[in-house]
């Protein structure tokens, strides 16, 4: 597949996977549907591996969400370390305690604001014609030599 | 000024349209042209997913009405994300239209359809796209039509030929080798993915990002991949994908004295070098190291270098070939482990070769060989590799012999053509041949 299409195929996996999580949030506020523990716990699964630093395997599907190079760089660009951190803390919360409430609402609402931004970020991308930039190889190469 | 659902109305519908004009597109196709039963399936997933998409924009604008509040947040960006996954779709729909079956080697695709269904154990089809690029490409269309077909890009101006499109095999092999990753793959293949791990880790684990880590292993993966996919192509088709690999660098303009590797591939001296030593295991290279060709020379040169530089924007980057290195022999062993033996193809190649040749020169289909008094057909591989040693040595001869100057180049252009439809003729025959006996 040309470079170009695989990166945006890359933006569009993201663009989607924030839309499933904001949708179930979302029917789960207005009382139309129960909280999607299943979202949630692929959520926190794939926030945990950015949190590792490392969350390329070599032997995962390509297709899984926040995997590859491109969604990881628009994850760090559309959110802090500590947005993160604070995502997944609401994701924990909201898998932790069970029927509905006005705080799981509210936590639900903050959660649907932090992944917006992340859909917002992975909408753009898909629109810029280039094709993501390699990292900043001075920093990197630096930290190859010192190895 | 428009209300939000005014506007959300707005693009709605013209995200409808885009999608009943893709529909109406392969619709008129599919009535004009005649393609193969995989492009055919691909259609009729496409025209079932172009009336999903329709009913759920509909469906939007319906719900929308309902909860007005949430059409920022929820109904507008769901239609700017159907909107991208169709406008990806746009991109491959034109490609496999103009795919029809004129235009296209089809023996060689049902061959290669054959050993696919090989390595993996399950029905596959390929769908050929014809690609405005001059390259090929495997292709993942974000489709639920795509489950048991393969997209495979080739260069328009290549279609109906044979030998550059022996490529083909190339693409596969990264259909494979993502299907091993998605399946969590055979043995050789984990253990192919704890090596890369342990190579990374011992000399890659510095880089201090998660996102250049990622960026990191992402190249070392596509190196890995094109390896095995050169392998892999060359386990079914033997040393005519080298020669046919050499033939299309050399058109792209890609030096082929090359010794950069880039972020998405290894040199090219890397590349030949691997595929002389498997040609040597699988006891081809015997066959055609002493050719009189440019290409078999260029091989043995360009796998002689092995001053490899990783340089990305100019900057050569340390340590990731030494990791690579290190995961080269375990490439090796999985295509092994994936790919049937091949030395009774080859056994086969040496015992016809010359008897093919001979058909060639008298512009004789050669399906059928007259060996010890009776007939006996050689194995399409066989074939395949015949008629490129002859494309690569006795051209001049032929074109002597029907009088032609070997310097005329138009004439030397149609008389390739020819050489190639020859082949792809005595493909089809041999699998007319096996389709007969299958059903005796």
């Amino acid at each position: 597949m040309p470079a170009g299409i695989q990166s945006r195929t890359q933006f569009l996996i993201l663009a989607e996977f924030c839309q499933e999580v904001i949708s179930s949030l979302l029917d789960y506020i207005h009382g139309t549907s129960r909280l999607q523990a299943s979202t949630l716990t692929k959520v926190l699964r794939a926030l945990k591996s950015v949190q590792s630093g490392d969350p390329y395997s070599f032997a995962q599907r390509s297709a899984a969400a926040l995997s590859s190079y491109e969604q990881i760089r628009t994850l760090e660009e559309a959110l802090s370390k500590q947005e993160i951190d604070e995502a997944v803390k609401l994701t924990k919360e909201l898998l932790a305690v069970a029927g509905a409430s006005r705080r799981k609402r509210a936590t639900a609402k903050k959660l649907i604001t932090l992944f917006s931004r992340l859909r917002t970020k992975a909408l753009w991308n898909f629109e810029q014609p280039k094709q993501t930039p390699p990292p900043d190889l001075r920093e990197l190469c630096e930290a190859l030599e010192t190895a | 000024m428009r209300s939000p659902r005014d506007s959300l109305i707005h693009e709605a519908a013209a995200l409808f349209r885009l999608v009943d004009s893709i529909d109406r597109f392969v619709a008129e196709h599919q009535n004009s042209f005649s393609y193969t039963d995989s492009t055919e399936n691909f259609f009729r997933g496409i025209r079932t997913e172009a009336d999903t998409a329709k009913q759920r924009i509909s469906a939007i604008v319906q719900e929308s009405k309902k909860k007005p509040g949430d059409i920022e947040t929820r109904y507008r960006p769901e239609l700017l994300i159907l909107r991208n996954r169709w406008r990806l779709r746009h991109t491959y729909i034109k490609p496999a239209s103009d795919a029809h079956t004129l235009s296209l080697p089809v023996p060689l695709i049902s061959l290669a359809t054959t050993h696919l269904r090989r390595v993996l154990g399950e029905r596959m089809d390929i769908v050929i796209l014809l690609t405005p690029e001059l390259m090929y490409y495997h292709n993942l269309p974000r489709t639920s039509v795509g489950r048991n077909l393969v997209f495979v890009e080739v260069p328009y101006s290549q279609g109906p030929g044979l030998f550059t499109n022996l490529i083909i095999y190339h693409e596969l092999g990264h259909f494979v080798f993502d299907k091993q990753r998605a399946d969590r793959g055979n043995g050789a293949f984990t253990q192919l993915a704890r090596v890369m791990k342990t190579a990374f880790d011992k000399r890659l684990s510095r880089i201090p990002k998660a996102s250049d880590k990622a960026w990191a292993k992402r190249v070392l993966k596509a190196w890995t991949v094109e390896v095995f996919c050169d392998l892999f192509a060359l386990r079914f088709v033997g040393p005519a994908y080298t020669f046919a690999l050499i033939d299309f660098l050399s058109l792209i303009g890609q030096g082929t004295t090359d010794v950069i590797f880039d972020e998405e591939h290894p040199a090219p001296a890397l590349r030949l070098r691997a595929q002389i030593e498997r040609l040597k295991r699988d006891r081809w290279w015997d066959a055609v190291a002493n050719l009189p060709s440019d290409h078999v020379r260029l091989s043995k040169e360009l796998a002689s270098k092995q001053n490899y530089e990783f340089v990305v924007s100019e900057k050569r980057v340390p340590r990731f070939i030494d990791a690579f290195l290190e995961i080269l022999p375990q490439i090796h062993l999985l295509v092994n482990e994936l790919t049937p033996d091949p030395r009774p193809v080859a056994r086969d190649f040496k015992d016809q070769r010359e008897q093919i040749e001979k058909c060639y020169s008298a512009g004789v289909v050669p399906s059928h060989l007259l060996r010890h008094g009776g007939t006996e057909s050689p194995l399409p591989v066989s074939i395949i590799n015949a008629a490129y040693c002859f494309y690569l040595t006795s051209m001049p001869k032929l074109m002597d012999k029907i009088g032609e100057d070997p310097g005329k180049l138009d004439k030397r252009s149609e008389l390739t053509a020819k050489l190639e439809s020859w082949t792809l003729k005595a493909l089809e025959d041999c699998q007319l041949y096996a389709s007969r006996k299958k059903g005796d």
